[in-house]
């Protein structure tokens, strides 16, 4: 088919390019992975006339939805506002600012949810004030997973079949949507979802975490326990030194989520030779120049990324999963058929 | 009649030792008296959905070439007439088609035109684009014009409505079947594949193509859609009779939901349990097909044993034949 010159940065930016890092391993490298989502979400809504030129959307984020909504607001004219924490990075800040996003910041955590639930309360104020607004609610809305046939499209088209889909979970959007599209086609196609310690998603007691952009302190209604075939528990140091290994072994320049996904599919693809695995890279590096690309900052938080962590340990119930790496058969059970197990005590 | 060799018109080429050779450019306009089209038929669809082109919807198809039957169309102009008269009478479609080809040859006129045909009506396999190709072809041959596949292709949709994608025989394309065009071209040759067909209504009255309205797709539907374009394009690029099998077997679930065809779950199962990569089926009849691939070891006993379930659950026997790829028959 003939290219053609795109008419908007979100169109031309919103698919993965498709790289073949090894014999059976293959990754879907996005410059900004939820332009997909966002986008489906917000053409659902002015389909149905939810939204035109002028609308107001609220969403809370600290996220890079936040920046592909700033993005698609910037070209349709919507006017965005956007509630976020502490933890967003300075330079997804200044670029949605620069979009014409109003970014609020809380400051306090809330008592249940933390900084999520404090983010919650904001924007529900926000919204009573601004009574006409849309809210794209990525958690919930079920326009988030069914954004990602594209990808499978891409994916398809280039190797054909594949057999493993790996990739971090955080509003569980990307990973549901995408691997229901594909099991349309191949339905044996396993899920590897990766999950970093402290978030509930599977299972784990909410806390603290240093690894972002995956995992979650509240459970998403786009989750989907029971696609998942394999999950996996990444520590901050063990997805730095992936990210770093990316990028020296391949120049393939990407943030800390898909240094996390990609750790993950080169175990499986080693364990499984004779199987395609797809692994999906969410975003760029960029925002990470300071931070995970940074030695002296790695040394002075107490991170080291020389040693590759090369297998996970197995556990049997995700209160077993110790980092710095663990994984875990989820057979595609619920979350409560999973934490029925009885714990084995190690 | 005028001959060809009354005509004026001489062109002379030079070449390069100076000799001189006159060349008749001969008017082919009234060459032959008897114009001739011949068209094939189909066995139903590979890929029929929804797709979206720079923003647009289209509805398009990708069919499976059946040339086992076909339909052969003699047209003969009569000056005389104004209308086109058929045989069989009941071929209005064709006969519509023959009158709109002489009108864009620059006709006035009407003339004779007659169809043999021995594609089965009304069960999927494009019996009435047959006939109107073919006679889209005598017609447009009668009068000296060589028309383009996507002429004929548009031909025929201004005459019948909805056209398959017949036109274009052993090439795959995606053609837009209510608009004319083709959505896509595959480039390449179809993969090798087996299929084994059968009428999964034996008894009942088929299906009349535009009496029953266009299946209403959601979202998700096209956007599966779009997925099963892009596999085609890599199940054309690898020769992969089993990516091909995955494109139609999702394909035929999808639209199944929208025109159901009897015992489909079975025939879904029956797929897994012979060893088959895929089930097509025609979106506008009963026919449907199980595809094998060829190099698929041991395919006689798998055929044999598709032809007994086939039996089992229809009470009708199959046929099959062969798309794509170096067929027996042919020299190597």
């Amino acid at each position: 088919m003939i290219r053609q010159a795109y008419t908007t940065v979100s169109d031309a930016f919103e698919l993965p390019r498709i790289l073949r890092l090894g014999e059976n391993l293959y990754a879907a490298s996005f410059f900004l992975m939820k332009l997909l989502p966002a986008k489906f979400i917000l053409d659902r809504a002015r389909d149905h006339s939810l939204i035109g030129p002028g609308s107001t959307i609220i969403e809370t984020t600290s996220g890079t939805f936040g920046l592909a909504l700033a993005i698609l607001c910037a070209e349709a004219g919507y006017k965005l506002i956007v509630v976020s924490d502490p933890a967003v990075d300075t330079p997804l800040k200044t670029r949605m600012e620069d979009l014409g996003t109003r970014v609020e910041i809380v400051r306090e955590p809330a008592a249940v949810g933390g900084f999520q639930g404090a983010r919650l309360e904001r924007m529900k104020q926000l919204q009573s004030e601004n009574p006409d607004h849309f809210w794209p609610s990525q958690y919930d809305n079920p326009h988030n997973p069914d954004a990602y046939a594209p990808l499978v499209e891409i994916v398809v088209e280039c190797i054909g079949r594949f057999d493993f889909l790996v990739g971090t979970v955080g509003s569980g959007g990307s990973m549901c949507g995408t691997s229901n599209y594909a099991r349309t086609i191949f339905p044996e196609i396993k899920a590897v979802g990766v999950d970093t310690f402290g978030s509930v998603l599977f299972g784990q007691p909410d806390q603290k975490r240093l690894l972002r952009g995956l995992g979650n302190s509240l459970m998403p209604k786009n989750l989907d326990h029971t696609i998942f075939d394999e999950v996996h528990w990444v520590s901050a140091q063990a997805a730095f030194t992936a990210t770093r290994l990316l990028h020296r072994s391949y120049a393939l320049f990407a943030g800390a989520t898909s240094g996390a996904a990609f750790m993950v599919a080169r175990w499986i693809a080693a364990q499984n030779p004779d199987k395609a695995v797809v692994c999906l890279l969410p975003d760029e590096g960029y925002r990470y120049i300071e931070t995970v690309y940074s030695d002296e900052w790695l040394d002075q938080n107490g991170f080291s990324t020389r040693h590759m962590i090369e297998s996970p340990t197995n556990v049997e119930h995700p209160f077993a999963a110790r980092p710095e790496w663990a994984r875990l058969d989820w057979n595609r059970r619920t979350l409560s058929e999973v934490l029925a197990v009885q714990e084995v005590t190690m | 009649m005028t001959s060809p060799i009354a005509t004026p018109n001489t062109t002379a080429v030079g070449l390069a030792d100076s000799t001189w050779l006159t060349i008749k450019k001969p008017d082919l306009r009234d060459w032959k008296a008897v114009g001739h089209g011949v068209c094939s038929a189909h066995h139903g669809e590979i890929l029929q959905g929804m797709f979206e082109v720079n923003g647009k919807l289209h509805r398009a198809l990708i069919s499976v070439p059946f040339g086992h039957l076909i339909s052969e169309a003699r047209f003969e102009c009569d000056e005389n007439l104004k209308t086109v008269v058929v045989e069989p009478r009941n071929c209005v479609k064709a006969q519509a088609a023959a009158e709109l080809t002489l009108r864009k040859c620059g006709r006035k006129h009407g003339g004779y035109l007659t169809l043999s045909s021995n594609v089965p009506a009304r069960i999927g396999l494009g019996s009435s684009t047959a006939d109107v190709v073919a006679t889209i072809e005598a017609t447009a041959d009668r009068c000296g014009v060589d028309l383009s596949t996507e002429e004929v292709a548009e031909f025929a949709v201004a005459a019948e409505i909805a056209s398959d994608g017949s036109m274009f025989g052993n090439r795959a394309v995606l053609f837009a079947q209510r608009d004319g065009f083709v959505l896509e071209y595959f480039g390449g040759q179809y993969p090798h594949l087996y299929i084994v067909g059968f009428n999964t209504d034996p008894n009942g009255w088929g299906v009349d193509t535009l009496a029953f309205p266009p299946a209403t797709y959601t979202v998700k539907e096209i956007k599966s859609f779009q997925m099963l374009r892009a596999l085609m394009r890599r199940a054309i690029e690898d020769r992969s009779a089993a990516l091909l099998g995955r494109v139609a077997s999702c394909s035929a679930r999808i639209n199944n939901d929208h025109l159901k065809k009897k015992h489909f779950e079975e025939l879904e199962r029956l797929v897994e349990a012979v060893g088959a990569v895929g089930i097509q089926v025609a979106h506008s009849g009963p026919i449907a097909g199980i595809i094998f691939d060829p190099a698929t070891a041991e395919l006689g006993e798998r055929v044999f044993e598709t032809n007994a379930r086939v039996a089992e659950l229809y009470g009708t026997q199959t046929w099959c034949f062969e798309v794509g790829g170096r067929r027996r028959g042919l020299s190597k």
